[in-house]
């Protein structure tokens, strides 16, 4: 019979050229990272489960495989909860905070493979911990902006959400707890139709904005008064400074606010931002506040990060990234020559390839 | 998404032309756009349309391929895409059912007993609504996916019962078949990508607004 030479679904191949563009960019982003001043870490894309449950960390579906002892393991589907878990082991009291970290690598899930899903995916990302500062929120924005525009992604733009915003309002507009849930549920899944039809006409109005509208600071003026509560309040005005220096700073048309934005991880708890590139149907860039999650291990530390997804970035970028091509044969007729002419070509940085036919004369 | 034009993704068969008059009434150019043609793709001025098969339609507006489309609840409860769905347009109305064979709904009476057939056979198109069905009623049956003509399935014993979408219901009594349990209603909706719902907002949400408006004039 003959055998089927199948990868598994949702993972590809990186052939030569892919190979190489995947890395340039990743690079590419680390070293933009690395101008904010974070620096790289890495961890195993291993975990035990028993140390990423805490908290429902991870309520998709992830890989599990079971190790000689018995201990299950899983395979990372995200890095940002084992950034926490380095926090509260390596870096602890040790550090001066905040702690402006990096990481790019494989992350796992057996989400479904519908919309062109992928089981593997590579991710590039930061996370910045121990600050909550407005300007933390800003400069990791702005980070997030300045990673769309390196490589000229199509059209990018930024939707920015806020939890407090969000939640905050559908807690207080909506008493009926089961009915609070169904609508929550209809906003995950983007199902404006079954909001409009179980919310009485006095509130649907303000959810229907939070669901289905966006703008600027228009939009801002407009939700900013459906609530007195101090976490909405405060929110609001976090957002109102940050949507001003980033106006300021030229990215007015590159950012909108949009309260449907929730989060895909439950650890997020304020600021919440997804980046977009045209022609691509599924955010490219996701990321947040989560000011609760490293204290599931250590102690209460804030932080706020993102991820790209690699793969998806790649299909949206404008910039031409070629492989290097070889500037020649070395076929010198002396073997030695041959490998010192080479040796010389590669020391001044030139791409070279060895005639690897012996001489006539020696077969 | 692409170019800046807006891609509109639209069923074959009556439910596209229904789409197609309601778009027309909201003052989009859809001049030539045909949905029972050969040719699959239409663009007048700034629009672009995609025709696709109805189950196919949730899947161009997944992938951002479409900005919107138009397609029934039945395939959207079925397909379970990941869209944003933004207006029951009320037109294309039908329900999911469970029927069968008039004799079982004789033997068993009203209301039927579906707890007694758990691990039964249940013949399908809608193996996901069926699945999700039955689960809820804490019965697992086992599915079987055909791809059209079910009621046949019920009638010659391939399976003991037929989950199915009814309008009204003369294939059911034709085929001597009777709905016994109704799973839910559906009817036309207007769908949008995701991203594209979000960086398209202002135009998408103002023809939301305007198809809202022509619908709640229909109704009066």
């Amino acid at each position: 019979m003959k055998r089927k030479l199948l990868i598994p679904e949702g993972t590809k191949d990186y052939l030569q050229e892919e190979a190489f563009i995947q890395r340039s960019i990743v690079n590419k982003l680390l070293n933009l990272f690395t101008l904010w001043g974070y620096n790289e870490i890495k961890t195993p894309m291993l975990e035990k489960w028993d140390i990423v449950k805490k908290n429902n960390v991870y309520d998709q579906k992830f890989f599990s495989l079971l190790d000689k002892s018995g201990d299950l393991l899983i395979l990372r589907p995200e890095i940002t909860a084992p950034v926490a878990r380095v926090v509260a082991t390596h870096f602890r009291d040790h550090v001066t905070y905040p702690l402006r970290l990096a990481y790019a690598g494989e992350v796992f899930s057996q989400n479904s493979l519908k919309s062109g899903n992928r089981r593997q995916k590579t991710q590039v990302g930061t996370e910045l911990i121990g600050a909550d500062s407005i300007i933390s929120d800003c400069e990791v924005i702005l980070m997030a902006l300045e990673s769309l525009e390196s490589n000229e992604i199509k059209g990018y733009s930024l939707g920015i959400g806020h939890m407090d915003i969000t939640i905050g309002l559908l807690n207080e507009l909506i008493e009926d707890a089961d009915i609070r849930e169904i609508v929550l549920e209809s906003m995950i899944n983007k199902d404006i139709v079954t909001i409009e039809n179980i919310l009485p006409e006095n509130i649907k109005e303000k959810v229907m904005i939070l669901a289905a509208r966006n703008g600027g600071m228009e939009y801002i003026e407009l939700v900013k008064n459906f609530s007195n509560d101090v976490k909405f309040k405060k929110a609001i005005n976090r957002l109102e400074v940050i949507y001003k220096i980033l106006e300021d700073i030229g990215y007015k048309d590159r950012v909108f606010f949009d309260f449907g934005i929730l989060a895909d991880f439950s650890y997020y708890t304020g600021l919440l931002f997804e980046g977009y590139g045209n022609g691509i149907g599924i955010p490219i860039l996701r990321g947040g506040r989560y000011d609760n999650l490293i204290e599931e291990y250590f102690k209460s530390k804030p932080a706020v990060g993102f991820a790209i997804d690699v793969d998806l970035y790649m299909k949206s970028m404008n910039c031409k990234i070629d492989l290097p091509k070889s500037e020649g044969k070395i076929d010198n007729s002396n073997y030695i020559e041959r490998f010192r002419e080479a040796r010389f070509a590669h020391q001044n940085g030139s791409i070279v390839e060895i005639n690897l036919e012996d001489n006539k004369s020696e077969k | 998404m692409k170019n800046n034009k807006l891609v509109i993704a639209l069923p074959k068969g009556r439910l596209g032309e229904e789409a197609l008059e309601l778009l027309k009434e909201t003052g989009l150019p859809i001049d030539g756009v045909e949905v029972e043609s050969r040719i699959l793709q239409f663009e007048v001025n700034d629009v672009r349309y995609l025709i696709c098969k109805p189950t196919d339609v949730p899947i161009f507006v997944e992938h951002g391929i479409a900005d919107i489309g138009i397609v029934g609840k039945d395939t959207i409860e079925e397909e379970k895409r990941d869209v944003f769905e933004l207006l029951d347009l009320g037109f294309g109305k039908c329900h999911f059912s469970v029927a069968v064979p008039k004799v079982l709904a004789y033997k068993f009476g009203s209301p039927f007993p579906l707890y007694q057939f758990n691990h039964k056979r249940v013949a399908t198109k809608f193996i996901n609504v069926a699945e999700e069905f039955f689960a809820g009623e804490g019965l697992q049956m086992e599915l079987i996916k055909l791809h059209g003509n079910v009621e046949l399935a019920a009638t010659i014993g391939l399976a003991d019962m037929i989950v199915d979408i009814v309008s009204t219901g003369t294939t059911l009594r034709e085929n001597g078949l009777v709905e016994v349990k109704e799973i839910f209603q559906a009817s036309a909706r207007l769908i949008a990508n995701r991203v594209s719902y979000r960086v398209k907002n202002e135009q998408l949400f103002k023809l939301t607004e305007d198809i809202k408006k022509i619908i709640n004039k229909r109704g009066n």
